[in-house]
């Protein structure tokens, strides 16, 4: 199911000032929301796709509207066919007492029309509320589903799930023989097990998310949606283009230009940092492994391929939306704080991982809005521009912004202040001669991936060679530790066991002279030393020996 | 429109006016085939009845609704004559006699009575020698013609009301069970029984789903001897014959998806003319409504999909009707 990206807003019927028709696209701030002038007998919105999808199921965000109703069309001609019956978002009790107005709404197979069978790339939006006079009303967001199953995502399709436990697939056992290989993975998996995918969790994440923000918003606490926005304006604000909605369809079409572009191999070396609206799926090519570890390009895919970050404080679906943005840009994701982590991407101060980031002094501490603008304006921008902290923003600058190409040469930047005096010596970088900055950058090499944070901060190309992966650290927290594996352990868990234990330089021995016994079964688990498998994993990411329960 | 429809009740000023306008009408109705000008009569007819005042000409006539020049004509006729020229043509002629005797039968309507005049089967008497022309509905209309004619009063239905209602709750207390029809409107007498019944677990998604639910109720209601006879009988509708007293009563038990159970009790409720009125209400406030459910109509006249309704006040709410209660619909 993902969702169909949306090209542009062709036109609206009616739309207030500060309630404009682009918001129904924006899916993660439900505060955001389209609605029409004062007294409309009906709001349309007529969008356009990128290109002629199959629609399989809707999500629609209310605001106040009775009713929605949903045609397709094609760009080919000005005829729009019924997808969608009239159907109500409130009930007339709601209406009259004006409540649940943002309530969400799915429709499936079910509820389209014979035309949900064909591809459009036209679709008319109508609203109505009759029943609440000289209402504006509208929608929050909408977002049109194909079946197509994404591609980005394989370990989805390749994983069967038992319990809370991910199967690996056999097709993967080759990944398996690089070293240190399950470790990297393990938390890669749990984190698609927690994605939310079938239509309820996904409402329900959705819902979750507006409690959420309203909560936050009733307790004028630092909601980051709301005002990091702000800031950013303040700081860069010639960059946010996004935030100047009248510029985001011609950034839109010049981004499928450049699309074209790239599939000619024409070497258009355009300089514009292109924004694209957040719900364009960006170009999933894999990967492919390089043969000079030096980049000497920096596609879009790599923009952030020397950040590995870990997210705190973000909800789903919002946490999945950003986290696979970053993904796109070729960073790498962790669950928990770990030596080769580079940056937190963070709601709030204060929180766990906050505090851990802070005692081990990985200070890169940025709000989401980091990797919404660089996905969006295909440009990786300063860190500190972002930061959480106001005091790191008001530092200045170490590093220059990097805008994505398919097909010029592009620079790599060191995305480091570790060991670099000299880099904060370096005048902030504004927008204005940034652009400049870049027209150099494409003609020498002279700012190519020089530096690297640490050991543990390989750039993405090297990484993507699994041959040469680097052995993950692990800590030898089970050290002088024996454990016993219980012989009721479904025979893969016992497997997977055996390997942390061993890895994290436990021991296996005989049952009366283990320290633990590793068990499944209740009986076994009435014993003082008994843990559940789980409790290892818990150990491995808790980077100790937890106290037994 | 059942032929079973309690006429209009003789203390009413108008009454003699109404007669004749009914007997037009179901001539209209029956012989001529022509529904719209049998809707006419009845209009004009309801108007007279509702006026409650005796009406002393046409042109007085006139200022009703539903009332024009060739009514108010035939009411100033009949007033000076004290009969209706075209009634007694009627009267004289042999077809439309013999359609309207035909099809006082339960299950005979036009079409058949008509087919039946062609063979010349031209009264019941002849029609009691000739049932292989008639189907099982039709039998048991004829079998049991003067009952089926009788009115019924207010207690005998509520009677009725009863039975059913406790052997519903003895076989689950969930069940809702309302007597529609002119009962309903607080009538003092009714031609039929209407009973609508729902069940929670019965939706409107579950249509295409086999269910028993109405052949276990009709089964449990004969052997109360309240049922004796079935005229038709499917997974929704029941029709048959029901007897609590001596005269054996048409009674109809219509098993509804709970969410359509208020749509279906305002249509059975009636009048048939009230709902007119209010479908057309509906429709300018841009619902179409039936006996099934409220839809509102999207932008280019497709209807949408049905709206939740809770009550029968919520479907007046919807269409920005005034509320009217049962009693008040009687036009």
């Amino acid at each position: 199911m993902a969702p169909i990206p949306v090209d542009r807003i062709i036109s609206v019927s009616s739309e207030d000032q500060a309630h404009k028709a682009e918001n129904i696209l924006n899916v993660s701030d439900s505060h955001q929301t389209w609605r029409c002038k004062s007294g409309e007998s009906q709001a349309t919105v007529i969008l356009q796709f990128l290109k002629p999808s199959v629609i399989s199921s809707i999500d629609v965000g209310n605001d106040n509207s009775a009713f929605v109703e949903i045609f397709v069309g094609k760009s080919t001609s000005d005829e729009f066919q019924l997808l969608l019956v009239t159907s109500s978002l409130m009930t007339l009790h709601e209406c009259k007492n004006g409540l649940n107005v943002n309530k969400v709404r799915f429709f499936d197979s079910d509820h389209l029309s014979l035309a949900s069978k064909e591809s459009w790339d036209r679709v008319k939006i109508v609203c109505t509320q009759p029943y609440i006079k000289h209402s504006k009303y509208g929608l929050s967001f909408i977002t049109f589903h194909s079946k197509d199953i994404p591609q980005k995502e394989p370990i989805q399709s390749q994983s069967i799930q038992l319990g809370s436990f991910t199967l690996r697939n056999d097709d993967e056992s080759d990944d398996i023989l690089s070293a240190g290989r399950l470790f990297s993975k393990r938390n890669e998996n749990k984190n698609v097990v927690r994605m939310p995918e079938s239509p309820v969790s996904r409402l329900l994440a959705i819902h979750k998310k507006n409690l959420e923000t309203e909560k936050q918003k009733d307790t004028n606490s630092t909601n980051i949606n709301t005002q990091t926005p702000i800031v950013n304006q303040v700081i860069s604000k010639p960059s946010k283009d996004s935030v100047k909605p009248k510029n985001i369809y011609s950034n839109v079409k010049k981004n499928d230009i450049n699309a074209t572009a790239a599939v000619k191999n024409t070497a258009a070396k355009k300089k514009d940092s292109i924004s694209s609206s957040s719900n364009l799926q960006p170009s999933r090519k894999k990967i492919k492994l390089m043969k000079n570890p030096l980049p000497v390009t920096k596609p879009f895919n790599q923009l952030l391929n020397s950040v590995v970050f870990v997210m705190s404080g973000y909800e789903n679906p919002y946490r999945s939306n950003i986290r696979s943005k970053a993904l796109e840009m070729g960073a790498k994701y962790k669950h928990n704080w770990d030596p080769s982590c580079t940056h937190l991407i963070c709601a709030f101060i204060n929180t766990p991982k906050y505090n851990e980031f802070k005692i081990q002094g990985t200070y890169r501490i940025v709000t989401s809005d980091w990797i919404d603008k660089c996905h969006s304006n295909r440009c990786r921008f300063p860190w500190r521009r972002y930061a959480l902290d106001k005091m790191e923003q008001n530092k200045p600058e170490s590093e220059d912004e990097i805008s994505a190409h398919t097909d010029s040469v592009e620079t790599d930047d060191s995305d480091d202040d570790w060991n670099s005096v000299s880099a904060k010596q370096v005048p902030s970088t504004s927008q204005t001669n940034s652009s400049e900055n870049r027209q150099n950058t494409t003609k020498s090499l002279y700012d190519l991936d020089t530096d690297i944070d640490s050991d543990f901060d390989i750039p993405k190309d090297i990484l993507a060679d699994e041959s040469i992966l680097p052995l993950p650290y692990i800590d030898d927290i089970f050290r002088d530790r024996s454990f016993y594996l219980s012989t009721n352990l479904k025979p893969f868990i016992r497997q997977e066991c055996n390997r942390y234990i061993i890895a994290l330089e436990g021991k296996l021995s005989e049952k009366d002279k283990c320290d633990y016994i590793v068990s499944t079964d209740a009986n076994h688990l009435q014993f003082k030393n008994a843990v559940p498998p789980q409790w290892i994993w818990d150990c491995y990411d808790a980077r100790k020996i937890l106290p037994l329960t | 429109m059942s032929k079973r429809k309690a006429p209009s009740d003789s203390t009413n000023p108008n009454h003699d006016f109404c007669e004749f306008l009914i007997e037009l009408a179901d001539y209209e109705k029956n012989v001529t085939r022509n529904i719209y000008k049998g809707n006419a009569y009845r209009k004009a007819a309801s108007a007279l009845a509702k006026h409650g005042k005796r009406i002393k000409s046409g042109e007085e006539a006139q200022k009703l609704d539903g009332i024009g020049d060739k009514i108010s004509k035939k009411i100033d006729e009949f007033l000076e004559t004290g009969k209706l020229k075209k009634l007694d043509n009627i009267r004289s002629d042999e077809a439309s006699v013999s359609i309207k005797d035909l099809s006082r039968v339960s299950g005979i309507g036009p079409a058949k009575a008509k087919e039946l005049y062609d063979l010349g089967i031209t009264n019941i008497d002849l029609l009691l020698k000739n049932q292989d022309k008639l189907n099982h509905h039709q039998i048991i209309g004829l079998k049991y013609l003067n009952d089926f004619e009788e009115k019924i009063p207010r207690s005998e239905v509520t009677e009725v009301e009863q039975i059913i209602k406790k052997t519903l709750h003895n076989l689950d207390s969930k069940y809702k069970v309302t007597i529609c029809g002119s009962y309903r409107r607080d009538k003092q007498f009714s031609g039929d029984i209407d009973t609508l019944i729902s069940h929670p677990s019965f939706m409107s998604k579950d249509l295409k789903k086999k269910n028993d639910k109405l052949q276990v109720i009709v089964d449990v209601l004969k052997k109360n001897n309240l049922i004796t006879e079935t005229i038709s009988l499917g997974e929704t509708k029941f029709m048959g014959v029901c007897k609590v007293n001596l005269i054996a009563r048409r009674l109809d038990i219509r098993l509804n998806p709970y969410d359509q159970f208020y749509c279906a009790v305002l249509y059975f409720t009636g009048s048939d003319l009230f709902n007119k009125q209010m479908r057309e209400h509906a429709l300018n406030q841009g619902f179409t409504l039936n006996e099934y459910t409220l839809r509102p109509m999207g932008s280019t006249g497709i209807p949408g999909e049905p709206v939740e309704i809770n009550s029968e006040e919520d479907i007046f709410d919807y269409i920005d009707y005034p509320y009217k209660k049962p009693e008040e619909r009687n036009i």
